[in-house]
């Protein structure tokens, strides 16, 4: 068995689940909003909450591979935009001959434009995936064990409202343009995970049946990343048009030496090109673990509670800085000079660094769930609800300081009916979401499908975002 | 069992997809949309000194003057009218119409003596030639026999051994025979002056001839010397009264081409005009007399012709007249008091032509001067004027081609309006209105630049000049807040534009229409502050970024 595990881990084709408060999950957990810390079971516990591993019968085997189908999780899309008004306003307008020209846009279609941009305009393109994870329990004694490796990719955007409303009216004089809200942050990450749980029957109490506790331990490389660490900049256009700039920002990136990201600072004359390897040469390295205990309180009640991602990678290969704070009063664009100042304050200067430090997307969530059909006896077939409550501490790509309620349900109305999941999102940095899924438990295999944003498919061209989670399970 | 829910999942995953995407329109090809977008910024905020904007390297007939009387004041300077006089064959002794007879008669031989002059206005202590002969006539009157001559000229000297002049021969009875002597070969040195005329004294002034003849019979033997005109290369001595010819020169363009559309609207204080005269060469000891010089200014027209004569009078009259002592520098000012240069000036002549003649005499009755053919005598006048002047609304049309590419000319088309905030601190006690107008190919005015703050019409761009003391010097600035716009229909007509013709007309304080009362003056050192801030509002469209 060792010997199994120790290949498997070597050949990183295992794979744990992802962290943070907001980011994609296995295709059950998506189903039902992802709502997980109470309700996750096996190895989807994986980086939800690691002491569920022991809500899994003894001597329990659990595997994801890329057969039948692959293990992906795919999220891309706006807050702003929908199928609908990008074809509106950029999919241009169709002239008699048959030609496509740009749309000439009025005032009321810039006024919209605008209001779409309310709060600035954030994309997220998040995509995850799995070749294998493997997850074992033992016995309530000896505990459960799971390895796995998971790829994540990762990348948010948040366009300042401030611009588009300098893009769409130009600058008004005696208005400030504040880019204090700009933000991006995108990496490439690695994470090899080891969990072991195991129950905590040594606690004299007499509340819960059971209470286990689970520990996942992470070493997390990364390939690349880009991100501002602040974004102060602004202008303002004075009286007399005169223009009072002052650009104050910081951002790094790294990448993989194997990449050859040839900095625009760097005048190192170099032959080589990017190449693809599955396993490239680190940018960065770091250690996490995460923390999680599970109670159940009868055959109907259980909670969860867990503490995701803590810690740091530490970027140490091809490290920039980028940086600016400089400020200006400009009268006179005639001066190439202070115009290349102003320029360079914005876009800042960039010059290498030894290393950086990035926090992991740590997160705390809370959860209960309860088994309605053992509530209500006459219920048809069988129904898991849950609630979670997802809180995330840094804002870093999958995490959101914003608070994230969720309430999921899993319902089997019948025996040959499959798995009904839905629920609903509410807060995090989407504020909304409806979640729907389909799961088919065919015995020593599950197979399962979900949406987060499935009233986006129900919009259909007002759809903002794409969000699919695809998985299947071979349980033994 | 398994089987079939295996079947149910697989329906699902391929269901489902087909569903949604039945319902999404897919997205099109990005095709960026354009707008109106105002761009507002700033322009420029710069200060400029006058020098740094009439840059006296660009005008030499801009000068700027910095003294404890002049606080950096620009100068306007005509060219330097320079005139030479050369000598040059004009010491001359005519020729002499009867000729000195000198007689030589006795038993077997005699001699006589004679001193001739040519012209006795001359009075030669030493002279070299340029050309001219001693013509004798020889006559042997006797016919009877031969007589052996011997003439000599003391005071001639051949310039190559130092010989004296000797003409000797033998006339047959009855011979006349005539020698020309080239005086060119000879320098001349009068002898001194003694009671007998020897080869070493003379009675008096003149070219003295010592002549002997002898013959076996009685000579009789007569020598009539005359000359040809003798022209002097160089004479020590008493200087016949010699009137050179009368001469003028042209100057074009004497303040150059930039002031004179500022003709009959500008009037200039502290003016002067100031001649300098010397000779130059061995001259010396004689004088001058610079009689009816004139100066002339002239408008010339198109064709080349010369119109407007405007005389420059000195002490009210159209010429003056001097002396200049030879070795000595002669310098004469006029200025508004004894002379109508403010108004001479004011007509910013196209030609100047001075004219003078000139005559040459010993500084007295008495005196003996030297004077060479090399010698001459230059003149130099020159007029100037501290910018200090009233200028009322002079002005002159400049053209400017617009050298936009047609695509320029495409993306500049594509604005709906712009507005230009020129703010003009002005320290110069010159002001400018100015009109702006874009033509076509064919000078056909498309718009005029519209400036709406105007107080005269929204077609004039003002700038009023400062106030000034009253010394005439910058007190306090003026502010001028102007306003241009463009308006849609300005950039659609754009596309023509293919020159930018531009009416300025310059004003002083306190002048309007015609130059007032006060002058002002212009320095280097007064100052305008542009700010200049604006906006256009145009169409963007990202594809042709």
């Amino acid at each position: 068995m060792k010997t199994f595990l120790l290949n498997i881990l070597l050949a990183v084709t295992i794979f744990a689940q992802a962290g943070g408060s907001v980011g994609t999950s296995d295709a059950r957990s998506v189903g039902m909003a992802k709502t997980y810390t109470a309700a996750s079971r096996g190895i989807f516990s994986i980086g939800h909450n690691p002491a569920n591993l022991m809500f899994s019968d003894d001597n329990h085997f659990e595997m994801t591979t890329v057969f039948p189908l692959p293990n992906l999780r795919l999220r891309t899309g706006t807050d702003f935009l929908t199928i609908e008004d990008y074809n509106y306003f950029f999919g241009g307008v169709e002239q008699p001959d048959g030609s496509v020209d740009g749309r000439e846009l009025t005032i009321a279609d810039k006024d919209r434009l605008k209001s779409l941009f309310n709060d600035g305009g954030f994309f997220v393109a998040d995509f995850s995936t799995s070749v294998l994870s493997v997850s074992y329990k033992a016995s309530d004694a000896v505990g459960a064990f799971a390895l796995g490796v998971e790829d994540i990719v990762s990348f948010k955007l948040n366009f300042p409202e401030q611009f588009i409303h300098l893009a769409l009216d130009g600058n008004t004089a005696g208005k400030i343009y504040n880019f204090n809200d700009a933000d991006m942050k995108g990496w490439w990450l690695r994470n090899y995970s080891l969990s072991y749980a195991r129950d905590l029957a040594e606690i004299p109490q007499d509340i819960f049946k059971k209470i286990s506790a689970g520990i996942t331990l992470k070493y997390v490389q990364g390939f690349s990343y880009a991100g501002t660490e602040h974004v102060k900049s602004y202008f303002e256009t004075g009286a007399n048009n005169q223009l009072i700039t002052h650009g104050d920002f910081l951002a790094y990136a790294a990448f993989s030496p194997d990449m050859n990201v040839k900095y625009d600072f760097d005048s190192t004359e170099t032959d080589n090109e990017s190449s693809f390897s599955p396993f490239p040469t680190p940018a960065g390295t770091g250690f996490g673990f995460d923390l999680g205990l599970s109670a159940q309180l009868d055959e109907v009640w259980s909670f969860g509670l867990a503490v995701t991602d803590i810690g740091n990678i530490t970027w140490n290969k091809n490290v920039a800085q980028y940086s600016s704070n400089q400020a200006f009063y400009l009268t006179d664009i005639t001066d190439d000079d202070i115009l290349d100042s102003v320029k360079n304050s914005f876009v800042g200067e960039g010059q290498y660094v030894n290393e950086i430090s990035t926090a992991l997307p740590t997160a705390l969530r809370m959860g209960v769930a309860f088994e309605l059909h053992k509530l209500v006896a006459s219920f048809p077939g069988q129904m898991l609800v849950a609630l979670d409550y997802n809180q995330g501490f840094n804002n870093q790509p999958r995490n959101s300081t914003k608070p994230r309620f969720s309430m999921g349900l899993e319902w089997k109305p019948m025996d040959w009916i499959p798995y009904i999941r839905t629920g609903v999102s509410v807060g995090g940095r989407d504020a909304f979401g409806w979640a729907f899924g389909l799961g088919i438990d065919a015995g020593f295999l599950d197979f399962n499908f979900a949406s987060p944003d499935f009233h986006y498919l129900l919009m259909a061209n007002n759809a903002k975002r794409v969000a699919l989670s695809l998985d299947t399970r071979w349980k033994f | 069992m398994k089987k079939t829910k295996l079947i149910h999942a697989l329906s699902a995953f391929l269901i489902v997809p087909f569903f949604i995407t039945g319902c999404f329109d897919a997205p099109k090809d990005m095709v960026a949309p354009s707008w109106d977008v105002s761009l507002n910024v700033p322009i420029t905020d710069k200060s400029y000194t006058l020098v740094e904007i009439i840059k006296p390297e660009n005008n030499p007939n801009l000068v700027i003057v910095d003294n404890e009387v002049y606080d950096s004041v620009y100068f306007l300077f005509s060219d330097k009218i320079e005139k030479i006089v050369h000598i040059q064959d004009t010491i001359k002794m005519p020729v002499r119409v009867a000729p000195e007879e000198m007689a030589i008669a006795g038993a077997g031989g005699g001699s006589n003596s004679m001193i001739y002059n040519p012209d006795p206005a001359y009075q030669l202590d030493s002279a070299m030639f340029k050309s001219g002969f001693l013509k004798m006539t020889l006559v042997n009157k006797s016919f009877t026999g031969s007589v052996n001559y011997d003439l000599k000229a003391p005071g001639f000297k051949n310039k190559y051994d130092g010989s004296s002049l000797v003409i000797k021969g033998t006339l047959m009875a009855g011979e006349n025979r005539t020698v020309k002597v080239p005086i060119q070969d000879y320098v001349y040195a009068q002898l001194k002056r003694g009671g007998m005329n020897t080869e070493t004294t003379q009675r008096t002034d003149g070219f003295l001839i010592l002549g002997a003849a002898s013959a076996l019979t009685d000579v009789d033997f007569v020598t009539q010397v005359t000359n040809e005109e003798i022209t002097l290369s160089k004479m020590v001595g008493k200087l016949k009264r010699t009137e050179l010819s009368y001469a003028t020169n042209n100057f074009e363009q004497a303040f150059g081409d930039d002031v004179k559309d500022m003709r009959s609207k500008i009037r200039f204080k502290s003016t002067k005009v100031e001649l300098r005269s010397r000779t130059f060469g061995a001259m010396k000891n004689l004088k001058i007399i610079m009689d009816s010089m004139s100066i002339t200014g002239y408008t010339r027209q198109p064709n080349g012709s010369l119109i407007n004569p405007v005389k420059l009078l000195f002490n009210g009259k159209p010429y003056f007249s001097d002396t200049l002592v030879a070795g000595q520098e002669f310098v004469k000012t006029f200025d508004e008091t004894n002379s109508t240069i403010p108004d001479f000036l004011s007509q910013m002549p196209d030609v100047i032509k001075m004219g003078s003649k000139n005559v040459i005499d010993n500084l007295s009755t008495t005196s003996k001067g030297t004077i060479s053919n090399e010698d001459y005598i230059q003149f130099d006048l020159t007029m100037s004027a501290p910018a200090h002047f009233a200028v009322a609304d002079a002005g002159y049309q400049d053209t400017v081609e617009i050298e936009f590419t047609q695509e320029d000319k495409d993306n500049i088309a594509r604005g709906n309006s712009a507005n230009l905030h020129v703010d003009i601190t002005n320290l110069i006690p010159l002001g400018i209105r100015a009109k702006a107008t874009f033509v076509d190919e064919n000078y056909q005015p498309l718009f005029t630049v519209k400036n709406t703050s105007s107080s005269v019409s929204n077609e004039i761009i003002e700038v009023a000049p400062c106030a000034v003391d009253n010394n005439g010097s910058p007190k306090t600035p003026s502010v001028s807040n102007i306003e241009v716009v463009l308006e849609k229909s300005d950039f659609g007509k754009f596309k023509n534009a293919k020159y930018i013709v531009f009416d300025v007309y310059v004003r002083s304080t306190g002048s309007t229409n015609v130059p007032g009362d006060t002058y002002v003056q212009v320095r280097a050192k007064d100052s305008v502050r542009f700010k200049v801030y604006g906006g256009v509002n145009y169409n963007l469209d990202p594809e042709d970024m």
